[in-house]
């Protein structure tokens, strides 16, 4: 990552010395190594959309700290870095799915950023995460098998006990315990594996139904795939157990949009919104909505609760532009675009955005 | 007596000094990274002016770091015309907005006047011309800010103003221009310019589009761009070339410049072919003929294709439902 940084940094600076460099690198891992790192506004300063104050002084602070001439006017530079911590933070196994998903809920909104591998990046991330879930063999461990009716039958007489028995029962127990935890481990990979039957079971039967649990009613031919996309989206994602789900997931939203009227049409995120009425977008709310300014993450959802809140169009169109930073009326994408959209909204939701 | 007291109140000027007026016209003074200077210019209700002549590769951090920006490097042979289209862009925004876009600001101004000079009729000179880019100047960079109608944004340009010589002292030698002009890594479109007027000559346009492939070449060989660059090959001078009115000799050259366009490819994803006649000598072209189509070739937002989002994955599948994705 060091060396692709130094190749990234020219982005912002066509002629760094080795000395800013060196800082600007401790920078990054200075931020990268805090026990807290907040990866929410990182994605927004990332693809300026406006981060918090807060947050922009916590992070050009610990430049500021290493280079006393590190600039906070410098907004394109602090775009870079915020870039490149989250591709250095995507190294982490433990980080990385959920940065990959926070990345790709925001990168398709005409953002031109200086660090386009880092969608790129995320989406790898999101696809080998996805495909593994089924693709992995299961091994499970077999307990070893210990006769210790002998040692048991021996211990049943005995008035006191020597040291070679205290011995001999350590051993016993610490063989009972490591099966134990051998059944422990075999147990999570049942269970994983009967969340991922569960989710397969559940996803075929909606697939094979062709029916919209949320609308209650057929998918026929006289639906607009715009009026139903993101309902769709939202009840794929309910049947994800295993994050980040179903690696033919925009298959599965394709087979169901085509069952409706045939339309290549491009909308609007406002479209989109308005499409759908309150009382499911209150649906869709009720289970998947992040928590404070982590909102403005899910730009979809953030949208819905805006309509919900402004009730008029006019309103809410002027609220969430400003408040995300995007305009919501001119990216427009196929129905399916923005179901797949929502859709990774919902697994970050899913994946730890509300706690 | 009032007119004492208004004059007493009155600063003086830095200018008003002759020995100043060297000093303030001295590009050493207000480009010096010293430390010194640096305090003067903190002084109270001081602020330190752009010295105005083009930038060096050094001066142009303080605004790609701080604003969107685009470079742009137009590479060709001696006098293949790259400070006539620069200065032509600037001097279109003159008079009105051009290509939809505003001027909004240079940083290089006196750099654009000192080269705008002689195609204007205060030169007296008969014909156009702008002056020979000296080779291993530093100051390569002039600075155009252009703001967007249509989108409400506002886009710093940097222009590099580099000789034909300097890229071909390095024709073949991937090493030396790495480590002479490591810049070049993060350019946003390359303009090659191959000279109208010698494409005209059926005796040089072989020669002038062997020199632009071998330039590329040595650019690309070099690996000196990025997964964003575009590419614009650009035929300069393009209201000479039309003069001679022989249509095969130009089916030719589209022939041969379509290799260069396939090949260039291999290495970034957008390029496009420009004709341009920035300065023209006839009367049925207009000034900046084609440059409006170029700049909006620049101020083009990036496609989806420069960096390829995809979640799909190379290696066999084994799992049914995985395999949905391309069953369904």
């Amino acid at each position: 990552m060091r060396k692709q940084f130094a190749e990234l940094y020219l982005r912002v600076c066509a002629e760094p010395k080795p000395e800013q460099l060196e800082k600007r690198w401790q920078g990054i891992e200075e931020y990268c190594n805090q026990d807290e790192v907040d990866i929410y506004n990182l994605v927004k300063m990332a693809y300026s959309l406006s981060p918090t104050d807060e947050f922009k002084d916590e992070f050009t602070t610990i430049f500021q700290n290493i280079d006393i001439s590190f600039q906070v006017g410098f907004v394109i530079e602090q775009e870079l870095l915020a870039s490149i911590c989250l591709m250095k933070l995507m190294e982490d196994s433990d980080l990385s799915l959920h940065i990959a998903l926070a990345v790709m809920c925001v990168s398709k909104y005409g953002a031109e950023i200086l660090v386009p591998e880092l969608g790129a990046a995320a989406y790898n991330i999101f696809g080998e995460a996805s495909a593994e879930i089924r693709e992995k063999s299961v091994k499970y461990k077999k307990c070893s098998p210990v006769d210790s009716n002998e040692f048991i039958e021996s211990l049943e007489e005995l008035t006191a006990l020597e040291e070679t028995h205290i011995a001999e029962l350590s051993n016993t127990l610490m063989e009972i315990a490591k099966n134990i935890n051998i059944i422990v481990q075999n147990q999570d990979q049942t269970l994983n594996i009967i969340n991922i039957l569960q989710e397969d079971s559940d996803i075929l039967s909606w697939i094979t139904g062709n029916w919209s649990n949320e609308m209650e009613k057929p998918l026929t031919k006289g639906i607009l795939p715009k009026d139903i996309a993101l309902l769709l989206a939202k009840e794929l994602a309910d049947f994800v157990q295993v994050i980040p789900g179903p690696y033919a997931f925009e298959a599965f939203l394709k087979k169901m949009l085509d069952s409706c009227k045939k339309d290549t049409k491009a909308y609007s995120l406002v479209t989109m919104v308005d499409s759908i009425d309150d009382a499911h977008k209150s649906s869709i709310l009720s289970c998947y909505q992040m928590d404070g300014s982590k909102q403005e993450n899910t730009p979809i959802l953030f949208s819905m609760k805006c309509a919900l809140d402004a009730k008029q169009p006019e309103v809410w169109k002027s609220m969430a532009s400003n408040k995300l930073s995007i305009s919501v009326e001119s990216t427009e994408h196929e129905a399916l675009e923005w179901a797949k959209l929502l859709y990774f909204e919902c697994l970050l939701v899913k994946s730890g955005g509300c706690e | 007596m009032e007119n004492n007291n208004t004059e007493a109140k009155v600063p003086t000027l830095e200018v008003e000094q002759s020995s100043d007026i060297d000093k303030l016209i001295n590009d050493d003074i207000e480009t010096s990274d010293s430390d010194v200077i640096v305090e003067e210019d903190g002084r109270s209700g001081f602020v330190k002016l752009p010295h105005g002549l083009a930038l060096t590769v050094a001066e142009t951090y303080p605004i790609t770091a701080s604003e969107v920006s685009k470079t742009i490097i137009l590479i060709g042979p001696f006098d293949s015309g790259k400070t006539t289209i620069e200065t032509t862009i600037y001097q279109l925004f003159q008079r009105k907005p051009f290509a939809g876009l505003y001027f909004a600001g240079s940083q290089s101004l006196f750099g654009y006047e000192e080269r705008s000079f002689y195609t204007r009729l205060e030169s007296k000179k008969e014909t156009a011309t702008t002056p020979r880019t000296s080779r291993f100047a530093d100051e390569i960079f002039l600075h155009l800010k252009l703001y967007d109608n249509t989108t409400k944004t506002k886009t710093n340009y940097l222009f590099g103003d580099i000789s034909g010589e300097e890229i071909y002292s390095h024709l073949g030698n991937v090493e030396t221009i790495c480590e002479k002009m490591p810049y070049l890594k993060s350019v946003d479109s390359y303009v090659f310019i191959l000279d109208g007027k010698q494409l005209a000559d059926k005796n040089k346009s072989n020669g002038a589009i062997d020199q632009a492939y071998n330039m590329a070449r040595t650019i690309f060989d070099a690996k000196l761009y990025s997964s964003s660059t575009r590419v614009q090959v650009l035929i300069s001078k393009y209201d000479i070339l039309k003069k001679n009115d022989d249509a095969n000799l130009e089916a030719t050259i589209d022939k041969r410049l379509q290799c260069i366009v396939d090949l260039l490819k291999k290495y970034v994803s957008e390029v496009t072919v420009h004709k341009v006649a920035a300065m023209p000598e006839l009367g049925d072209f207009e000034v900046g003929y084609g440059l409006e189509e170029l700049l909006s070739t620049w101020n083009k937002a990036h496609s989806d294709n420069q960096v390829v989002e995809s979640y799909t994955i190379d290696c066999k599948l084994n799992s049914e439902f995985n395999k949905l994705i391309y069953k369904m």
